[in-house]
């Protein structure tokens, strides 16, 4: 079970949250290759170490927030102040 | 039908669980009961959504102060906020005022970007109270309720046994619950049974 740190309402049980999947990279440009708009659109990034990923606080305070978590040992943190 | 539109209608009310009499269980070892459920029935209710700024428009009209943290209540004679989430905030009221207070806080916003919602009959609060209220409680609720991480005054929205509530501290061992009306009678149902140990006692 993992505990997550809403901004809002502070530490909470991942019970009360729902997962929103992975944070992606942002969208390319109009001029994109063909392969790299399919590989941002499909391919999945299965990293061993932290991914980013949104949260939605449902059965609580309703924020959503983005998280880094790490696949193997679960550790958790907030990602740098870069707006998202 | 225009008052039921836009939530004014004055409807005869009945609560939400009125006629749940006789669920009192007493206490095994015959002490005192440990958990005493109470339903605050038609206590007026509007959710308010909007910058925190707005919202302090509408605390200053219903005389409570502006809560002073994230997952805190605020109270001023009968009328209470609570802080809900960055944008939202239900304030309860008396009984029967709600329309009336609704109605001012919206004249007072009028065109700015909020909304004000009547949301007395979706919601029911029930008085939870006693001294096993913490124990039962935690039997359905990942929440820390030990009274140094949860006092009075603090609110939270959570997850009480799969439904979604908002539990206010409102003493060491008295609680304000509030759930969905459809869920009051479920709630109830598990408030009793979670509390077979300690005694109950519902009083209507």
């Amino acid at each position: 079970m993992l505990s997550l740190p809403c901004p809002f309402c502070g530490q909470r049980d991942e019970t009360e949250f729902l997962n929103a999947g992975p944070a992606k990279p942002a969208r390319p440009n109009a001029d994109v290759t063909d392969s790299k708009w399919v590989e941002w659109l499909t391919v999945p990034v299965n990293t061993i170490g932290y991914v980013e990923e949104k949260w939605w606080h449902a059965k609580g305070c309703g924020k959503w927030f983005t998280i880094k978590r790490h696949t193997v040992t679960h550790e958790i943190k907030m990602p740098d102040e870069d707006g998202r | 039908m225009a008052d039921i539109m836009t939530g004014d209608a004055m409807l005869p009310g009945r609560s939400a669980l009125a006629g749940r009499a006789g669920m009192n269980v007493a206490a095994p070892d015959g002490g005192k009961t440990g958990l005493r459920v109470q339903e605050v029935a038609h206590i007026g209710k509007i959710n308010i959504r909007g910058t925190k700024s707005i919202a302090k428009v509408i605390w200053n009209h219903t005389g409570c102060d502006f809560p002073p943290a994230n997952n805190m209540v605020s109270s001023a004679g009968a009328r209470h906020i609570v802080w809900l989430g960055p944008d939202e905030a239900l304030l309860l009221c008396e009984a029967g005022m709600e329309r009336d207070l609704r109605r001012k806080i919206s004249a007072d916003l009028a065109g700015q970007h909020f909304a004000a919602t009547n949301v007395t009959d979706a919601l029911c609060v029930l008085k939870v109270e006693g001294p096993d209220v913490r124990a039962v409680l935690a039997k359905g609720c990942a929440l820390d309720l030990h009274p140094g991480k949860f006092g009075p005054g603090q609110c939270a929205q959570t997850v009480l046994a799969h439904a979604g509530v908002t539990i206010i501290a409102t003493d060491e061992n008295c609680f304000l619950l509030i759930c969905r009306t459809s869920f009051a009678p479920y709630t109830l149902d598990w408030l009793q049974d979670a509390a077979l140990e300690f005694g109950f006692v519902f009083q209507g």
